[in-house]
Order: structure tokens, then C-alpha cells, then sequence
């Protein structure tokens, strides 16, 4: 009974196992084969065991795409986290017109990255750019953004603020779900505002701010549109990123072998990070199951 | 109940978009497909816009209506090199491709275009610097669509504004005197900002490379297939490049590069007045002509160490015109390459560029009434001995990015000269030694050591 | 809500629309600036006396017609056909998105067998692989049946499912109660009778959100497009926008902001008719996963 249920079960979901094997697992496989070659675009594999990843140990590319991308992550995610939370946390209070609010905050992030990435390019120009020109309304010389490797990676950081919008609504939702009691429980014994939040609220939403800060680490690990358009990795590869890396080496540069090492590295590296913040996440986050 | 109605005419809308998307799909505009009755269709990428364009579509026009076989279907792509590669990698290229001449060793090294055959020319059909940019020993391996080189424009109006008198004394003939009309060209507000500069190397930044060849530097020796990248020369030379920062600073730079003007586009410090001097290709002509043509202004050859009146030192770079593996009509494309390759072709796309001949045989007429007043600078270099290429290698794409990165932090001041070029030079070497290794697995010859 | 103050005082609401027109102002911006640049003439747009603002009304309206007319007619990046292009692609992958996830979600909800829960995580966790790791043999694959330089790439691998979709699905599918299923059982339904009378008429908002969700992944894919299509005839809006904007030089800020809305403006129509769907849906993924 146990076993035709199975063969029920594994035929309705065929379709996904049929476009698994041939476009997950093939491709993977086909990664890690042709990560042992030499091989050039227009010219056929020839197998070289581990020489692409011995080169990429020594290759100073990939030490400053690695830099970038963790430098990257490491300022991107807790900004987003902040900026996601603190919005939602002002989107949940009681207000007139509350759809139209939300509606106006989410916008930015259905927008296509290429024409968000093209407008903000302008924005931050400087000599047309708005960014600079409000800059200079109030007195402050604005940077020549993309002239700088460090403005120019605090540009394509910036522009985040604008996409936080899936995030936020999850935030939101889950905020609706915090039990009210807890929060008017805590307001009779005069708790602040502030320790309601940082003692009852944040924990009963730590789960989603796990998932989220998965979703965002596996976004930013392959942070490529922006940077692409705005930057295209300069001023002396302050913007380059691993993405960015993998995509040069295969279509700019032809070395498709070294390429997909660059790929299997990466995908690696993410599966790891997210294990581990899965585990080191499981120690500081509060199921509800749990209370006592 | 308002709530489900307003749902239901949310979705009656969608439902509505959706239809409309549908027909859209299905009715909207397909690809023109300029077949003219049973001709052969030639796909040819180019990665011209503009004026730039209509100018080869008239060469197109011209090859279309010269015979009822073949048409010549004119695209232009962006990113072309990417878009060539990725196109015969997955075997689907166009007919005719057209590059640049650095792209050339990549594709030659891959056996990715095809070896034309060109009835009745050769080598010496073209001006000697660009020979070694299209042909392979003897073999063509690309036509030439049209050719720069690339010399220093000079807002006259500035230099007698500064008492500088080039009128009688006539271009700078060695670098320092280049470099003594900089102080005279630069002018500070009260403030100390940067009001007019004289000369930025990197306004516009395109020639990186460019820099060793008027020291007598190369990035790369052929003869030895190796990377000379901190040579002395070299050193010398980006020491020079570097000055040009220091002498108004980094951030007073920043400044002056972002502050606003009236022009938008990489050419705006020259012809806003701002920038004295500036290196750029001859289709600078044709940008003054459209955007500033009160501008008093004329373009000499950049001197240096190397070069002289008589031969000066320039960057020279073709756009090219190749056959891809796999193209569909191989002889066709042959075909339309050797017409575009006629001499009264060449000029025509030439003048309307601005540019100077690449061939040998120039007719009276041509530099007569040139859209370039100061062709004749530009066409000293093309045929100068000192004028100069890229380095032919397959890697190019490569060494350029770890030269751009090294010249990054030149500029930046956050390195000096030599510790900077010697981290290039590193990385170019394993670039090398890697394609080297590459050639040798696969029994290739390098590119350009054929004889 | 569970934060809101118990007795809100006037400055407290003040300073609360205060904060929330700020951050919707701000939040919008960018989209506003793009307009106003696309409804201005060229020297305004370029110029440092270029206000956010065009001159008049009527100014805007003439000076928009020509910004609009002169992308939409372009002879080098023919945006009416890169508009059919990602539509066809977008109308194929979200047909075939949808279809293939409501079909695999059943299996994943209503069929209880060995190794369900296994298969389940081993696709959440394909959701974790980038792009640009499989783009590499993906292009090989492509290549190899032949599909470089047609739309093909961009559309078949939707029919197989996507693994986001399909988890939402199942996330909703798991809100229907089951006694629904076992009274269409003892009507003589099979697997297939429940999943069309009951589950999918039940499901239609979360499909909604699916096929929303699907479409704007697909308008706004940049890198697949980037990769397997050749011809300049096949782009899609971001290559073409991309085309647009290489042309350097006299980079045409009005025009690409013209070109920019063109493109923005069904994904931004989508959001706001479907806005409570939407947001809905994505809530679901992340609270109740």
C-alpha cells in the first residue's frame, strides 16, 4: 500500500524531478566535470584534474572578488535586516490610507533591476545626479560615486534600501502573529517601548528574520545586475564580484573550465554559509513549540 | 461584499491585461526580414550607432544594389565581442562580424574566424601599421572597415588666452615642452578648485595601454611571448601618467570630473572649455562639429620621448571586419568583405567617419576637404614607424582588465608606479604561462609566430 | 500593531504620517525621477539647470510624446518588438510554471508516501543554487540540442516546475481542509477529479500570486536572456535597455528614463492591480514555512 502510494506520490511530482535531473543535477554534474578541464569556449575540453582549483587558490581575482562579495554580504544583510524591520514596524502601526503606504515602499522591489540599476546610475552621476545635487542643497560636497572604490561599493550597497520590499512584507506579516497579549503584558509592567521590541517582539519573530537572512545571503552571494550596470566592477575592481567573475571568465574571457570552478566554489561556499547559519541560527532563535 | 466585488474587478482586469498580452504576442511586430525576393541574406553585426552606422549602411546600400544575389542585413549589437563569442560558441553566428582589432588574436588563436581570401589584396594594400592588425604572416584574417590613431586635441583659444604662441613656434616637439604649457593652462578659483585643467590622462580613459608606446615601452615582446610590463620605460611612463593626478590632487580631481556641466558625455570637459587638452580619436571632428562648433581648436600628435615631428608615436586601432566559424554563407560574406575593402568604399566610410585612410592608395580628393581639419596629424602617426597596436595576444581581454585595475590604483596614488606594474606584471605572467600551457595541450602555434 | 501605543497623542500620529510619507516618499522616488526625466527635452535632462520638474504641463506633454515616440521608433533598438519578445517568453513560462506547480504541489500535499518529506527538502534546497553556477553547463546543454539563439532556453525548463512556486502552492494547498477531499472522494473523484473541482478552484489567489510572481521574474531576468539569446532580433526589454544605454558618448538620459518606464510600467500596472494578492503571497513563503 506504503510503496503504490509512493509510486502515486513520485508521479505527480514528475514533472519536477524530470526538470531537476536535467536542469539542476546535470548541469552540477556537468559543472564539476568540466571544472577539471581546460577548456576554452570555441575549442573542445581537455581534462586537467585539479588545476583550475590549485590556480584558484594563488589567483589574486579571486581574492578581491572574494573580499568584495563577503564585504558585500557583511554590510548588505544587517542594513537590510534593520532597514526591512524597522519599515514594517512603521507600516504595522494603525494608519489612514495604510494600503497606499505599503503599496509605495513595496514598488521599488517589483521593478526590473536593470532599469532600477539604470535610473539610480543617474542619480548618483556626478555632475547630473540628484543624489549629489540634494547633497549639495544642503552643503555637502557630494562624491564622484563611481570614481571611488569605496563610494562606488557603498552606491551599489545603498541601493538595496530600495529593493527591501519581500522582506518587509514577510516582516509584516509576522508581526501580526506576535501575540498582542505579550506586548500589552509587558506595557502594564512598564516595560519601554524599546525593551517590548528588543524583548518580545524580536524574539517572536527571530524564525523569520532566520529566513530571511538565508534568502538575503543567497541574494547577495550573487550580486550581479547592479554592479554590472553601474559599475562593471571598477574603479580597480572595487565593485568586482564573484558573479561577476564567473561571467568574465566564461564569456569575456572564453575559460569556461575556470569558470566552472568559479561556479562549483561559489554554490559550495553558499551551501556551507547556509548551513552554518542555520546552525549558529538554531541557538539564538525562538520557536514558539519551545515556550515553556 | 465590497471586498470580493473589488477582488472580482481586480481580476476582470487581469484577466483583460492577460487577453490583451496574449494578442500582443501573438499579432504584434515580428523581426522585419529584409529579404528582397530569393536574394541570399548576409547577417552582419556591427557595433556602430548613430551617424556612425548610417554611414556603413551606406556601404550596405551600395553592395546591395552592385548585384541581385546577396543582401546585406545591417544590426547592430551591443557588447559585440561577448555576443560574437557566445554566438559561435553555441553556433548560431551571423555572416560578417564587425570587431575591433584587438578582439583579432582571441579568435585567430580559437580557429573561431574563417581565413579570407580576398581576390587581389595584400598586405601591402594597407598602411604598414595596419597590417600586422588584420593579417596573421600572410594570411588575412580580417578586412579593415576603418582606422584611427589617436593624437592630442588643443583648445587654441586657451593657448592664446595663456600667451602661448603656437602660431609661430607650432606644436610642442618634445615632452617637456608639453609639459611647461601645463602650469599656463591651469587656472584655480578663489576657493582652489580646479576651474580649467590643462591636460588628464585619463579624460577620457580609454588608451590605457597607450602610455609605454610614446616611451618606447611595450606591454608585451612577441618574439619571446612575454609579458614586459615593469620595464623602465613603463615605469617612466605611468610615472609621467601619474604626475598628471598629482599635479592638482586627487580629490581636487574628483571635484573637477564631477562637477556639473551643460554635456552629458565623455567628451564634455574639452568641449565645455574645461579641459585645455585632450587625447582622442579623429571622429572627434565630427563631436565638435555636432555639439561645440565654435570651438577654435586642432589636434597635434602627443610628443614624446620616442617620437618625433617627423615620426610620431600613437595608438592605432581598426575596426575589422570577420567571417565567424560557422557562419552560413561563408563565400557570400567573402564576397561583401572584399566589396567594402574597394578603395572608393573605404573613403566613403572613412571621410563620413572622419577618420584617416587605412590604405596606401589615397585618391587626390580624399584629405582634400576632410571633416577633419587636423587629419593630417592622425594620418602622420597611422603611417609613422612609432605608431603603434595593441599587444597581439589571445588574452588581451585579460591583461587589459589587470592593467585597467593596476592603472586604477596608479591614478588613486595608492601605489606607486613600480610596485603597482610589477603586481600587473604577475598577473600577466600567469595569464602567459597559462595560455602557453593551453597551446601546447591542444599542439597550436601561438598567434603571431607565424613568419 | 502589537507595537502600536496604547494612547496615541496628536504629536504621535503627526510625527507617524510624518516618518511614513518620508519613507513612501523616498521609497518612490526613484520611480518619479524616472518620469520626470523621460517627460523632459534633452538639454533640460542633461543640464544643471535640469529641475526635477518639467517646465509646464504642456511642455511635459510634447516633450514626452517625442521622448516616447523617438524610443519607441528607434531604429536601432526596436522596443515595440523586444516588448512582444518578453511577452511571448513571459506568456509561455508562467503558463507553463503554473500548470507544472499546481500538478507537482498535489504530490507534494495530498499524496502522503515514502520520501515525500526528503524530496521536499532536497528542492527547497535547490532554491539555494545560483544562476551563474549552472549557467555555465546550462549554455552546454542548450547548445547541445541546439537551442543558442532561440527562445527555448528561456521557457521549456518553466514546464518542469520552479521549485518557489511550487513550495508556495504547497503552502496554500495545506490551508484547504482535507474533509473537502474525502467528500469529492465519496463522489468518486480520483487524484485528478480533486485536484481540478476542489484544490485549484480553492487556490485561485495563491495561482494568482504564482503567475504574478513568475511574470515579473521572467520581465525582469537579465543574465538568462544575456546568455543563450544571439540575435539582436530575439531580445528582451533588459537586453534592449541594455543596447540602449551602451550607446555612450551622448548617453541620452531623457530617452533612457523613456526607455526605463517603457519597460517598468506593465510590471508596476501588474503590482498595483494585484498589490493585495501579492503582497499576500509572499508573506505566506516566509511566515508559515
Amino acid at each position: 500500500m506504503r510503496w503504490r502510494n509512493t509510486g502515486t506520490g513520485l508521479l505527480w511530482i514528475s514533472p519536477w524531478i524530470v526538470g531537476f535531473a536535467c536542469f539542476t543535477i546535470l548541469p552540477l554534474a556537468l559543472g564539476v566535470w568540466y571544472s577539471m578541464t581546460d577548456w576554452t569556449l570555441l575549442e573542445a575540453p581537455i581534462p586537467v584534474g585539479t588545476e583550475n582549483y590549485e590556480r584558484l587558490l594563488g589567483d589574486q581575482v579571486v581574492h578581491v572578488a572574494l573580499w568584495n562579495t563577503l564585504l558585500y554580504i557583511v554590510i548588505t544583510i544587517p542594513l537590510l535586516t534593520v532597514a526591512s524591520i524597522a519599515l514594517a514596524i512603521l507600516l504595522s502601526r494603525p494608519a489612514r490610507f495604510q494600503a497606499l503606504w505599503r503599496v509605495a515602499v513595496f514598488a521599488p522591489s517589483v521593478l526590473p533591476l536593470v532599469a532600477l540599476a539604470t535610473i539610480f546610475k543617474l542619480m548618483y552621476d556626478g555632475e547630473l545626479g540628484v543624489v549629489n545635487r540634494g547633497l549639495d542643497a544642503v552643503g555637502v560636497q557630494g562624491p564622484e560615486w563611481f570614481a571611488s572604490e569605496t563610494w562606488a561599493m557603498v552606491a551599489i550597497i545603498l541601493m538595496n534600501l530600495w529593493v527591501v520590499g519581500p522582506a518587509m512584507v514577510i516582516y509584516l506579516a509576522s508581526l501580526r502573529d506576535v501575540p498582542r497579549d505579550l506586548n500589552e503584558a509587558a506595557s502594564i509592567d512598564g516595560v519601554t517601548w524599546w525593551g517590548r521590541l528588543v524583548h518580545v517582539t524580536l524574539p517572536m519573530i527571530s524564525p523569520v528574520i532566520l529566513f530571511n537572512v538565508i534568502i538575503g545571503l543567497i541574494n547577495a552571494a550573487q550580486v550581479f545586475v547592479v554592479p554590472y550596470i553601474m559599475t562593471g566592477g571598477g574603479p580597480n575592481r572595487g565593485t568586482y564580484f564573484w558573479s561577476m567573475y564567473v561571467y568574465d571568465a566564461a564569456f569575456r574571457y572564453g575559460d569556461m573550465g575556470y569558470a566552472s570552478t568559479l561556479g562549483i566554489v561559489q554554490f559550495l561556499a553558499i551551501l556551507l554559509l547556509t548551513i552554518g547559519l542555520l546552525l549558529v541560527g538554531r541557538r539564538f532563535v525562538f520557536y514558539r513549540g519551545a515556550m515553556p | 461584499m465590497r471586498e470580493s466585488s473589488g477582488r472580482f474587478i481586480g481580476l476582470v482586469f487581469l484577466g483583460g491585461i492577460a487577453l490583451a498580452a496574449l494578442g500582443y504576442a501573438i499579432f504584434g511586430p515580428k523581426p522585419a526580414t529584409a529579404v528582397s525576393g530569393d536574394r541570399i541574406v548576409l547577417n552582419y553585426w556591427e557595433k556602430w550607432t548613430g551617424s556612425e552606422a548610417a554611414a556603413m549602411q551606406q556601404v550596405v546600400d551600395a553592395f546591395n544594389a552592385s548585384q541581385d544575389r546577396v543582401h546585406v542585413n545591417y544590426l547592430t549589437m551591443s557588447s559585440i565581442d561577448e555576443k560574437a563569442m557566445l554566438s559561435i560558441a553555441g553556433g548560431a553566428p551571423p555572416d560578417v562580424l564587425g570587431l575591433w582589432s584587438f578582439n583579432l588574436p582571441f579568435y585567430a588563436q580559437a580557429d573561431a574566424i574563417l581565413p579570407l581570401d580576398l581576390q587581389g589584396i595584400v598586405a601591402e594594400t594597407y598602411a604598414p601599421a595596419v597590417r600586422p592588425l588584420v593579417f596573421d604572416g600572410d594570411q588575412q584574417l580580417a578586412g579593415v572597415n576603418t582606422c584611427s590613431s589617436v593624437a592630442v586635441y588643443v583648445n587654441l583659444t586657451h593657448l592664446d588666452r595663456a600667451g602661448l604662441d603656437w602660431r609661430n613656434g607650432g606644436p610642442p616637439r618634445t615632452l617637456e615642452q608639453f609639459d611647461a604649457m601645463i602650469p599656463h593652462l591651469t587656472i584655480h578659483d578663489e576657493e582652489g578648485n580646479v576651474e580649467q585643467a590643462a591636460f588628464l590622462h585619463m579624460d577620457p580613459g580609454w588608451w590605457h595601454w597607450c602610455w609605454p608606446g610614446y616611451f618606447g615601452g611595450q606591454l608585451y615582446d612577441v618574439e619571446t611571448d612575454t609579458a614586459t610590463i615593469d620595464s623602465p620605460e613603463n615605469i617612466a611612463a605611468f610615472t609621467w601618467f601619474q604626475e598628471g593626478q598629482r599635479r592638482y590632487g586627487r580629490d581636487a580631481l574628483r571635484r573637477f570630473q564631477s562637477a556639473p556641466t551643460d554635456n552629458p558625455s565623455p567628451y564634455r570637459n574639452f568641449l565645455t572649455g574645461r579641459l585645455s587638452m585632450t587625447i582622442q580619436g579623429p571622429w572627434m571632428a565630427r563631436v565638435i562639429a555636432e555639439s561645440a562648433p565654435e570651438l577654435n581648436w586642432a589636434a597635434w600628435p602627443l610628443p614624446g620621448p620616442v617620437g618625433s615631428p617627423d615620426a610620431p608615436a600613437g595608438p592605432i586601432e581598426c575596426d575589422i571586419l570577420v567571417v565567424p566559424r560557422g557562419a552560413p554563407h561563408p563565400d557570400e560574406a567573402m564576397e561583401f568583405i572584399a566589396f567594402t575593402q574597394r578603395q572608393d568604399m573605404v573613403e566613403l566610410v572613412s571621410s563620413l567617419h572622419a577618420k584617416p585612410s587605412p590604405l596606401m592608395d589615397v585618391s587626390a580628393d580624399f584629405y582634400f576637404n576632410h571633416l577633419n581639419t587636423s587629419i593630417a596629424a592622425h594620418e602622420a602617426i597611422l603611417h609613422s614607424p612609432n605608431g603603434f597596436g595593441t599587444p597581439p595576444v589571445a588574452t588581451w581581454p585579460e591583461m587589459n582588465a589587470a592593467l585597467t585595475a593596476g592603472v586604477d590604483r596608479i591614478w588613486n596614488g595608492d601605489e606607486d608606479v613600480a610596485t603597482a606594474l610589477s603586481e600587473v606584471q604577475a598577473e600577466v605572467e600567469g595569464q602567459l604561462e597559462r595560455a602557453r600551457i593551453r597551446r601546447q595541450r591542444r599542439g597550436q602555434e601561438r598567434f603571431g609566430a607565424r613568419p | 500593531m502589537s507595537l502600536a501605543m496604547t494612547s496615541p497623542t496628536r504629536t504621535g500620529r503627526g510625527v507617524l504620517y510624518l516618518a511614513l510619507a518620508l519613507c513612501a516618499l523616498v521609497a518612490i522616488f526613484p520611480v518619479l525621477y524616472m518620469g520626470m526625466i523621460s517627460l523632459q527635452p534633452a538639454e533640460q535632462a542633461m543640464s544643471d539647470a535640469g529641475m526635477l520638474l518639467p517646465a509646464s504641463p504642456a511642455s511635459a506633454a510634447s516633450d514626452g510624446a517625442a521622448n516616447y515616440g523617438s524610443v519607441l521608433t528607434d531604429g536601432t533598438v526596436n522596443f515595440p518588438l523586444y516588448f512582444r519578445n518578453t511577452l511571448v517568453i513571459a506568456l509561455l513560462s508562467v503558463t507553463g510554471v503554473v500548470v507544472s506547480s499546481v500538478i507537482v504541489a498535489y504530490g507534494f500535499a495530498r499524496v502522503s508516501w515514502r520520501g515525500r518529506q526528503c524530496c521536499f527538502i532536497v528542492m527547497l534546497a535547490t532554491m539555494m543554487i545560483p544562476f551563474p553556477v549552472v549557467m555555465v553547463p546550462l549554455f552546454v546543454i542548450f547548445r547541445s540540442l541546439g537551442w543558442i539563439g532561440t527562445f527555448l532556453p528561456l521557457w521549456v525548463p518553466a514546464w518542469f516546475g520552479s521549485a518557489f512556486s511550487i513550495f508556495l502552492l504547497r503552502q496554500f494547498y495545506m490551508t484547504i481542509p482535507r474533509e473537502l477531499d474525502d467528500a469529492a472522494r465519496l463522489d468518486g473523484c480520483g487524484h485528478m477529479g480533486i485536484l481540478l473541482r476542489i484544490l485549484v478552484p480553492l487556490s485561485l489567489p495563491a495561482l494568482l500570486v504564482v503567475a504574478l510572481l513568475h511574470f515579473m521574474f521572467v520581465w525582469n531576468d537579465f543574465l538568462g536572456p544575456l546568455v543563450f539569446l544571439t540575435h539582436r532580433d530575439q531580445y528582451t526589454l533588459a537586453l534592449g535597455l541594455e543596447l540602449y544605454m551602451s550607446r555612450l558618448g551622448t548617453t541620452p538620459w531623457n530617452l533612457l528614463m523613456a526607455a526605463s518606464t517603457i519597460m517598468v510600467a506593465p510590471v508596476l500596472l501588474l503590482f498595483l492591480l494585484a498589490q493585495r494578492s501579492f503582497i499576500e503571497g509572499i508573506s505566506t513563503s516566509g511566515t508559515k514555512g
